[in-house]
């Protein structure tokens, strides 16, 4: 009818249904159901992209963090 | 010193310490009592006893679902802005309505968040507004199929029509919009007659007797004195709050009263104010400030309050407090005027409306008004009450003076509906059709686990849905499974607050409503709207 998510009449049982579902109940509650299919693209880029950096990030870094946290609260040795 | 003022004339609010009662006024009214006696018609009697406090259910708002709107709300509003960015300076073509190019530096007028919203969230998801419908609008439609594409700025006619679609959003609430029986072959026989247009306005040569003959049999149907009707509903209500208010009189209206009203109130030039809706202590301590301290500067007191109210609210569902309306109303002496557009034909055990639910008699009420288009299956309006009121509209409307008056098949619509609903067993049928399918429908929607708001008797079912991506999608499957219904969002509720709206018909029978229960689950289930924590 004029916009590209299928209609799925009642909640899928199958495995692939299932995850087709999943990513419809995540548009949904983020809004990015009612975008057309660019700007979902973008939306997706974006919050993967942001995601990616936080992850890096914190492999990286959140050891060293950790390490200094608990030798500045005295509960490890320097 | 101004609660002791105000305590001091009227009593506390419980009515326990001393109050001062006019004697003159005890003395007139067993003077008066014998010389002045009310015309009837009709002998109807009113043996109904009054109903207890009624309970009525707006379950609040669930926290995860209010932080899913506004996120929703939030992304679109972003989008929206990149969107009117890339229109602005020329990457997308602009199909919204822009101002001329000498006028882009005057004051913007569509910068507004009215405007924004209908151009990025209201567009994307047209496809479930004002849907085409090619039949009589009965318990089954024919909608036309329409496909859009440009993110909701184009759409075209495919040339195809769903035929059978469940009709849940038509206010059909006694199933008489029907293009046969009795009804329709009287209209028929009144075009013979008639013709279909009046061409003239009601005070010149628009005064017809089928005109006459409509008013009385609705006055017998009220049980009042005498009623007036008008061509338009909505015309009904603007146009003739002005002839019955003006400057210096104080008007106290429901904060969820309809567009109608409102522009009435607006039009008259009174005072304006707003009592939460249904709540009879806000409304009691506005009409005391209203009547203790008298219009805002001179502290004149009022020429007349009039307190306006609805007898079914249609986006809420709620039933109006109407013995704690009068109440008030004779204690501080106000005018009630009972907008009945939806109750009338619809509630009460002989569909006389919300004064036979209540088991009050209709005189009690200043000013009845009521529209033909919701339970007679026409169009139009009326205002009842008093032969002295209706006169006196009779003559100042601007609706009776210059409006077309009711076109006759119409009327006689509205006369054969009258007659089925008041003295057949098959208006007895249809009204306990309504009421049974009313509440197997409301109890049915309230198992499944959607908040559903409003009173149990009420023939408007308002299921919530919150989030305007739900919104769209709910109307779409309910569409491919073939049920018609109609969701409302912002303008009509409030911003956070989306709804689907279904409108119970007593045509409707009861494996089609359980269908739409089925249907209603399996969408829910789908898009995660089972909110409600009472089950």
């Amino acid at each position: 009818m004029g916009f590209d998510f299928k209609l799925f009449g009642k909640k899928p049982t199958s495995v692939v249904g299932y995850i087709e579902w999943l990513y419809f109940i995540y548009c949904i509650t983020t809004g990015i159901y009612m975008l057309d299919p660019w700007e979902r693209t973008v939306f997706n880029t974006c919050l993967i992209l942001l995601l990616s950096m936080s992850f890096y990030t914190a492999y990286a870094f959140l050891p060293q963090h950790i390490f200094a946290m608990l030798s500045h609260f005295g509960l490890m040795d320097t | 010193a101004r609660l002791n003022r105000i305590h001091s004339i009227f009593g506390t609010v419980d009515g326990l310490s001393g109050r001062f009662v006019s004697v003159f006024n005890y003395f007139k009214s067993l003077f008066y009592s014998k010389f002045m006696k009310p015309l009837r018609n009709g002998n109807v009697i009113h043996d109904e006893p009054p109903r207890k406090r009624f309970q009525e259910d707006f379950e609040s708002t669930p926290l995860y679902i209010a932080v899913v709107t506004y996120i929703n709300y939030g992304i679109m509003i972003v989008f929206g802005f990149l969107r009117d960015f890339l229109r602005r300076h020329g990457f997308e073509k602009t199909h919204a309505s822009t101002e001329a190019n000498d006028m882009k530096d005057f004051v913007p007028l569509y910068a507004s968040f009215e405007s924004f919203y209908t151009r990025n969230i209201y567009n994307r998801i047209q496809d479930v507004f004002n849907r085409p419908i090619c039949s009589v609008p009965g318990p089954v439609i024919d909608i036309v199929e329409r496909q859009f594409s440009k993110s909701g700025w184009m759409f075209k006619y495919t040339g195809k029509v769903l035929k059978n679609v469940v009709n849940l959003g038509s206010y059909n609430y006694l199933g008489f919009a029907e293009n046969d029986g009795p009804c329709a072959e009287a209209s028929i026989e009144s075009i013979e007659k008639y013709g279909v247009g009046v061409c003239s306005s009601r005070k010149e040569m628009g005064n017809l007797d089928i005109h006459v003959k409509l008013e009385q049999k609705m006055a017998e149907y009220l049980d009042v004195e005498a009623c007036l009707t008008f061509g338009m509903g909505f015309a009904t209500n603007s146009m003739n709050i002005p002839c019955l208010v003006s400057k210096g009189c104080l008007i106290i209206s429901d904060g969820l009263n309809h567009a109608s009203l409102v522009l009435g109130c607006r039009l008259s030039g009174a005072q304006i104010r707003v009592f939460k809706h249904n709540d009879m202590k806000d409304l009691e301590s506005k009409l005391r400030d209203a009547v203790v301290y008298g219009q805002p500067r001179t502290h004149r007191p009022w020429k007349k309050i009039l307190i306006i109210v609805e007898g079914v609210y249609s986006m809420e569902g709620s039933i109006v407090n109407l013995p704690g309306i009068l109440e008030l109303k004779k204690k501080y002496k106000a005018y009630v005027f009972l907008d009945e557009a939806h109750s009338i034909g619809a509630l009460g055990s002989r569909g006389r409306g919300v004064t036979e639910y209540f088991g009050i008699h209709p005189r009690e009420v200043d000013i009845m008004m009521g529209t033909f288009t919701k339970s007679f299956g026409a169009a139009g309006g009326y205002i009842a009450g008093s032969r002295a009121l209706v006169e006196h509209l009779r003559y100042h409307s601007h609706s009776a003076c210059y409006a077309t008056s009711m076109s006759p098949p119409v009327c006689e619509q509205i006369i054969t509906s009258l007659h089925i609903i008041s003295s057949t067993d098959e208006g007895k049928r249809r009204i306990k059709q309504l009421a049974d399918n009313c509440r197997m429908f409301r109890q049915g929607l309230k198992k499944l686990g959607n908040i559903v708001y409003g009173n149990d008797d009420s023939p408007v079912v308002p299921a919530m849905i919150y989030a305007p991506t739900k919104l769209g999608a709910f109307s779409r499957e309910m569409l491919k499974r073939g049920f018609g219904v109609v969701v409302v969002g912002f303008p009509a509720t409030p911003i956070a607050e989306s709804r689907v709206r279904f409108c119970i018909s007593a045509a409707l029978t009861e494996q089609q409503l359980q269908d739409a229960l089925d249907a209603i689950s399996d969408i829910s289930d789908l898009l995660q709207m089972k909110y409600s924590k009472k089950k």
